[in-house]
C-alpha cells in the first residue's frame, strides 16, 4: 500500500463526482483497520491484481446509494431494480477504472474484476488478521460512501524493480550487496509508510518510524 | 451472430467473456466489422491491444458527448457538420 495508489482512488473518486456529477466532495480521515468490517447497505466489491493483489470495496448506505444512481441516470432512484443494480456497478467500475488509468501513467500496473453489488446491512467482509484494511470515507451531498481496500501485507513494493537496471553498471558481489540493500530498505520503507497512516490513532509509532528510518540511513553508508 | 448491425460498440470488463474476447470473435466471422471499444479501464497497454486486434477506437470511460460523437462520425466514415 503506498501514496501512488492511495493518491490515485482518491483523485478518481473526486473527478468522478465533480465531473459527471458535479459534486463537491472531501475525503474524511485515512483509517487502517485490521478487522472485520460491517457493511453499510450497498457495497461494491471489485478485485484489484498486479503490484497490489487485493481487493476493493465501495460501501454505502441504501439512501446514498439511491441518491447517487439519481444522479448518475437523471431520474429518481427509490428501489431496487436493475438500472440501479447496473449503476452502481458501472460507479464502481469508472472510480476504479479511473484510479487503474492513473496508476497507468506513473507506470504501475493493475488489473480489476468486473464488479459485484452486495445489498445487506451488517454483513462484514471477512479477512485474516495479517491483512489490512485502508478505510477512505469520502464525504458529499450523496451522504457518506468509504472506499475499503483490503490487501496482503507487500513484502516489497514496486520500487525494487528499479534494482533491476543496477546490473548494467556494478560488478557482481557489489550487485549483491546492493540488491540486499533495495531490498530491506524497500521493505523498512514499505513498513514507514503504513506506521505513518496509523499515526494519527497510536502516537507510539514514531518510535518504530525513527528506528526503520535510522536502519535505511545507517546501511546507505555502506 | 445473425445481426450485421453498422457500428458495435463493446465494454472490456464483462464477465463470463472480456470485450478483448469478445473483439476477436466478432472479427473471426466478420473481419469488416466497426467495432468501438468503450471501456473505464483506458491503460495504454489496453488500449494498444485492442488497436491492434481490430478495433477501429477506443473511448474511455466516463466519455463526454463531443469525444464520442467525433469518434462515430470517424468510425462512420463521415466528415463533422
Amino acid at each position: 500500500m503506498n501514496l501512488d495508489y492511495i493518491n490515485s482512488f482518491i483523485l478518481s473518486f473526486y473527478d468522478f463526482l465533480k465531473n459527471q456529477i458535479d459534486l463537491e466532495s472531501r475525503k474524511g480521515r485515512l483509517e487502517i483497520k485490521n478487522m472485520r468490517s460491517p457493511m453499510r447497505g450497498v457495497a461494491i466489491l471489485i478485485g484489484i491484481s498486479g503490484e497490489l493483489n487485493g481487493t476493493i470495496l465501495i460501501d454505502m448506505g441504501v439512501e446514498t446509494a439511491h441518491r447517487l444512481s439519481s444522479k448518475m441516470n437523471g431520474e429518481p432512484s427509490a428501489e431496487i431494480t436493475d438500472l440501479f443494480i447496473a449503476t452502481i456497478k458501472e460507479f464502481g467500475n469508472l472510480v476504479c477504472g479511473g484510479a487503474v488509468v492513473r496508476l497507468d501513467q506513473l507506470k504501475r500496473s493493475f488489473d480489476l474484476s468486473p464488479p459485484t453489488v452486495i445489498l445487506g446491512e451488517q454483513m462484514m467482509l471477512a479477512t485474516e488478521s495479517k491483512s489490512e484494511i485502508l478505510v477512505i470515507p469520502f464525504l458529499s451531498d450523496l451522504g457518506q460512501i468509504d472506499l475499503n481496500i483490503f490487501s496482503a501485507r507487500q513484502k516489497v513494493n514496486g520500487r525494487q524493480t528499479r534494482t533491476q537496471h543496477a546490473h548494467h553498471f556494478l560488478p557482481k558481489d557489489e550487485l549483491e550487496t546492493y540488491q540486499a540493500f533495495a531490498v530491506e530498505s524497500c521493505e523498512a520503507l514499505n513498513d514507514v509508510e503504513v506506521r505513518i497512516l496509523r499515526l494519527a490513532e497510536d502516537p507510539c509509532e514514531i518510535a518504530p518510524i525513527f528506528r526503520a528510518l535510522h536502519t535505511v540511513k545507517g546501511n546507505s553508508g555502506l | 451472430m445473425e445481426l450485421t448491425p453498422d457500428l458495435m460498440t463493446l465494454d472490456i470488463t464483462m464477465p463470463i467473456m472480456d470485450g478483448i474476447q469478445t473483439l476477436e470473435k466478432i472479427l473471426a466471422h466478420d473481419a469488416k466489422a466497426k467495432i468501438i471499444m468503450v471501456s473505464a479501464l483506458g491503460k495504454e497497454e489496453t488500449v494498444k491491444n485492442a488497436l491492434e486486434k481490430g478495433a477501429r477506437s477506443f473511448i474511455v470511460k466516463p466519455f463526454d458527448r463531443n469525444t464520442v460523437l467525433e469518434r462515430l462520425r470517424k468510425t462512420m466514415g463521415r466528415a463533422a457538420p
